[in-house]
């Protein structure tokens, strides 16, 4: 991040349809250069946000500033933000150059900068000499680039982005994901997208918003929200994780406590008790700092192994422990031989591989 | 919204149509017929309970309808589903000509049929002559003759309609139907059938409508069949125009009741899933069956094609020269020369074209409005205003003539004492109503096939309402607008039954024309208008098909 000026802020926004309450009482900022994901579940509320940010709906409460003024209640057309549709929204009739040039002859530009801001914005997506294309021509991966130019050709305060990487095929998403972020990164414009795939927010953002029934979870970064989701929505939503309901039994030292998952199964795991909650927990154990060991160690547990999925960089274990199922993830080793499809194993979970949840 | 006085300005002009050109046309009909010599009085109803004459006919009108369903609906399906599940030599030439007669307006059908089938008619005195009768074994006249008029019309509407819901079904299912154990007439029933519902219900309801209302086959051979349309002209021909409303009441209360009945019916359409489908058309392997194919093929189109080509050859033929021949013997251009130099003859074509250009073009100018307002806003009673926007489309075209005639024949307070009766603008208002339906579903069904995206992203780009307006959604809705505008068009150059009621001699359309010049035993003069028509009406929809397809390249 170039500074810590904040850009756009959304403070307790509201929108209900019916009696549908889309987005509640939900406050965000976003800072200059920042790119920002909106992550959650499908109809959380995400896209919403992005609409009432355009203008395209209109909040029940609440105030959206935008570099210092209130675009609350402005039209779309003059909020001068670049959107672009998760479908696209290019218009059929026009050429890529007409589309791209549409929002600049919608503000009266004169036909020589209309030009020159074309040819820019269609280099700036790697499309440069296609401008006399029609729309149906193009694959998917080129319609999503003249999305983008068009929306970046009115140099737009900040680019919001609905689901930018749903509508293409795995093969192009990673390197399409890429490039976007390269895009994002040079012209350091503010960015909102919406996405319900972790693995696109957590490639494309430098912060994540996590959303759910119209309601803010949390924010951060990728790394904080992995490693410490704030409540059992998050955890649940940020991968495969190992959600056990569990018993408060006593505390220990160092901040830790005991806690029984089953009656033959203790963990220890960090203290978040206070005197006046209850005992009953969820216990989250990260995958991947599960360890594994064909030989028995110091305080290991034996476990049965159900299943084993190899998915090439790495292997899953589906595991069982005193009747408990577990998930478990390791890197593939070196070579082919290393790679032993246990029936049995001997685990160990740290204590800094879980999080507690009352 | 800032957009709201324009919204309230499109509402204003729909409200104006809706007003004066269906309420008050249907209340003045309503209430004309509960009137007997100016005074209040069911005695319409009386008589035309106690009158057995309007009774068969009102019996008659609506068995003949049945009939024409029932009839249209098995030899449009079997064409549909031979052309489409078979393959087999000149199949494509076959499925291409099997619409052909909607090109044809009713009365044209008509008198093809006269000059093909007639007592004087070719295949007629051919018969006549290879079996040495004195008089042809059939006779173009009553019921028979306007069930088999009425059937070839009308089954293009289930042929089209049919093969239309062919061309979308997912053949996966029936794949899934006969790995499942069906046998071919479990999945016609069980599967094929309930798929092509919609498709059914549709089609039976036009032409339901289209039978009941229909005038120029009992008028030109009704002969000892009295009709409800006949009725309704008799009675208003001869001055009795309370009872001809009471008597149109009947009639559009039937049309109007089947039309609720079976939109009632016609339940949404069942998703289907977009599979791949493993079997296409069956091509046909044995030689016998594929000769038979070939056979019924040759003689559907023989049918479907020997009254234009009778219309195209009498076009030809010498006026009177024709006595005892088979074919015309001589053959003259002098029938169109006639029409193309002579002013009179001339103008029915060109009163046609202005007519139904003024109306096309006033229901183009109105459906862009219209439909928007009934597609991208929501209000109270929003869908009744859309219903009656449909009515004049419903009715038959007997009673809009005569709501019309009834409503705007003299200075009154609801008028606004505008009289439309005796002057030229009376068809182009009544076509206009009449095809407005027409336009504005097809501009409705443009829109609602609009990413509301598109204007979306154009607001965000920073256009205005207008300005999207102007450079998205118009150029967008425009290629099928017009599509629907150019079979509006058609169909208003085709107009007799409205027509008939209310033409003014001055400004009398083509089928009027044709009328009185078969009425005059001038064949050839009514071939050659029916010729010109039926070329007319082609090109118009020619065109329409053409910008239809420009459009769907726009779905992308």
């Amino acid at each position: 991040m170039t500074n810590q000026e904040i850009h756009l802020s959304l403070s307790n926004l509201s929108k209900s349809y019916g009696s549908v309450q889309a987005v509640s009482n939900l406050s965000l900022n976003i800072t200059r250069g920042e790119c920002l994901a909106l992550l959650g579940p499908s109809g959380c509320g995400k896209s919403t946000i992005l609409k009432l940010i355009a203008g395209l709906e209109l909040p029940n409460n609440g105030q959206i500033i935008l570099a210092g003024r209130d675009i609350t209640k402005s039209t779309p057309e003059t909020r001068k933000l670049g959107f672009v549709f998760q479908n696209y929204a290019l218009f059929p009739h026009l050429s890529v150059g007409e589309n791209v040039a549409f929002g600049l002859n919608a503000r009266g530009k004169s036909k020589s900068v209309i030009s020159e801001k074309v040819t820019s914005a269609l280099e700036l997506v790697q499309l440069q000499g296609l401008a006399n294309r029609r729309i149906h021509e193009l694959s998917g991966g080129q319609q999503q680039r003249v999305a983008i130019a068009r929306a970046l050709a009115i140099e737009p305060e900040l680019l919001l982005l609905d689901e930018p990487l749903s509508n293409l095929d795995v093969a192009l998403r990673t390197q399409t994901g890429q490039q976007l972020r390269d895009l994002i990164k040079r012209l350091n414009i503010s960015t909102i997208f919406v996405t319900h795939d972790q693995a696109d927010a957590f490639a494309l953002a430098d912060r994540i918003a996590l959303i759910n029934e119209g309601q803010l979870q949390q924010t951060g970064n990728a790394i904080e929200i992995y490693f410490h989701p704030k409540n059992l929505f998050v955890a649940r939503f940020i991968g495969h994780s190992n959600l056990l309901p569990a018993r408060l039994i006593k505390a220990t030292s160092n901040g830790l406590a005991e806690y029984e998952i089953s009656s033959e199964f203790h963990l220890f795991a960090p203290n978040v008790q206070n005197v006046q909650s209850k005992p009953e927990v969820t216990l989250r154990i990260r995958p991947e700092a599960i360890e594994i060991t064909s030989t028995k160690q110091e305080t290991s547990l034996l476990a049965k192994v159900l299943n084993v999925r190899f998915s090439g960089t790495t292997i899953y274990y589906y595991l069982k422990a005193q009747g408990v199922e577990l998930e478990a993830v390791k890197l593939t080793p070196q070579t082919p031989l290393e790679i032993n499809f246990l029936n049995e194993c001997w685990i160990k979970i740290p204590p800094d591989a879980i999080t507690v949840f009352s | 919204m800032k957009d709201r006085p324009i919204f309230i300005f499109f509402l204003a002009i729909v409200f104006f149509v809706v007003i004066w050109g269906v309420l008050y046309p249907n209340f003045s009909i309503l209430i004309t017929s509960f009137q007997y010599k100016g005074v209040w009085s069911l005695a319409n109803y009386q008589e035309i309970i106690s009158s057995s004459l309007i009774l068969r006919a009102t019996w008659n009108s609506l068995w003949l309808s049945v009939l024409t369903v029932i009839g249209s609906a098995i030899i449009g399906g079997s064409m549909a589903m031979l052309f489409h599940f078979l393959e087999f030599p000149g199949r494509k030439l076959f499925s291409a000509l099997a619409p052909l007669p909607l090109l044809m307006p009713p009365l044209i059908g008509v008198i093809a049929f006269i000059f093909l089938y007639g007592e004087s008619g070719i295949l007629s005195r051919l018969v006549v002559k290879l079996l040495s009768l004195s008089n042809p074994p059939w006779r173009l006249n009553g019921s028979g003759a306007i069930l088999a008029v009425h059937i070839y019309s009308f089954y293009a509407y289930f042929y089209t309609f049919i093969s239309t819901s062919l061309k979308q079904l997912d053949y996966s299912l029936l794949d899934a139907a006969r790995t499942l154990g069906a046998t071919h007439q479990q999945v016609f029933f069980r599967v094929l059938l309930p798929l092509l519902r919609p498709a059914l219900i549709g089609a039976s309801l036009l032409t339901f409508m289209n039978s009941m209302a229909s005038f120029s086959a009992p008028y030109l051979f009704g002969g000892g069949t009295p009709m409800l349309t006949l009725q309704i002209f008799n009675a208003k021909v001869n001055s009795q125009w309370e009872l001809a409303m009471a008597e149109s009441m009947v009639l559009a209360v039937i049309s109007l009741s089947a039309l609720i009945w079976l939109t009632r019916n016609q339940k949404k359409t069942i998703g289907g899933s977009k599979g791949v489908s493993l079997t296409t058309r069956h091509a046909i392997e044995s030689p016998v069956l594929k000769l038979l194919a070939l056979f019924v093929g040759i003689i559907t189109v023989i049918i479907i094609l020997l009254p234009p080509l009778t219309l195209l050859l009498i076009s030809f033929a010498q006026d009177g020269a024709w006595t005892m021949e088979i074919l015309p013997p001589s053959y003259t251009l002098a029938n169109y020369l006639k029409v193309f130099f002579s002013q009179s003859f001339l103008e029915p074509v060109y009163n046609s074209l202005v007519m139904s250009a003024l109306a096309a073009g006033a229901a183009l100018l109105f459906s862009l409005p219209a439909s928007y307002l009934f597609t991208r806003t929501s209000f109270w009673g929003q869908k009744v205003l859309v219903i009656l926007t449909m009515v004049p489309w419903a009715l038959p075209g007997t009673v809009l003539g005569l709501s019309f005639a009834a409503s705007f024949n003299q200075p009154k307070f609801f008028n606004a004492g505008l009289v439309l009766v005796g002057t030229f603008w009376i068809l182009p208002i009544i076509y206009f109503l009449r095809i407005l339906p027409l336009v504005l579903r097809s501009t409705q069904a443009n829109l609602e096939q609009i990413d509301e995206n598109l204007e979306s992203a154009s607001r965000s780009l920073g256009a205005t309402f207008f300005y999207t307006l102007r450079k998205v959604t118009i150029p967008l809705i425009l290629p099928g607008a017009i599509s629907g505008t150019a079979l509006a068009f058609a169909t208003a150059m085709g107009e007799f039954v409205t027509s008939v009621i209310v033409y003014v001699p001055s400004s009398r359309p083509i089928s009027i024309e044709i009328a009185s010049q078969l009425r005059a035993f001038h064949l050839g003069n009514a071939a050659v208008y029916g010729v010109l028509l039926t070329i007319i009406i082609g090109i118009s929809l020619i065109i329409g098909r053409r910008l239809a397809t420009l459009e769907s390249n726009y779905n992308i």
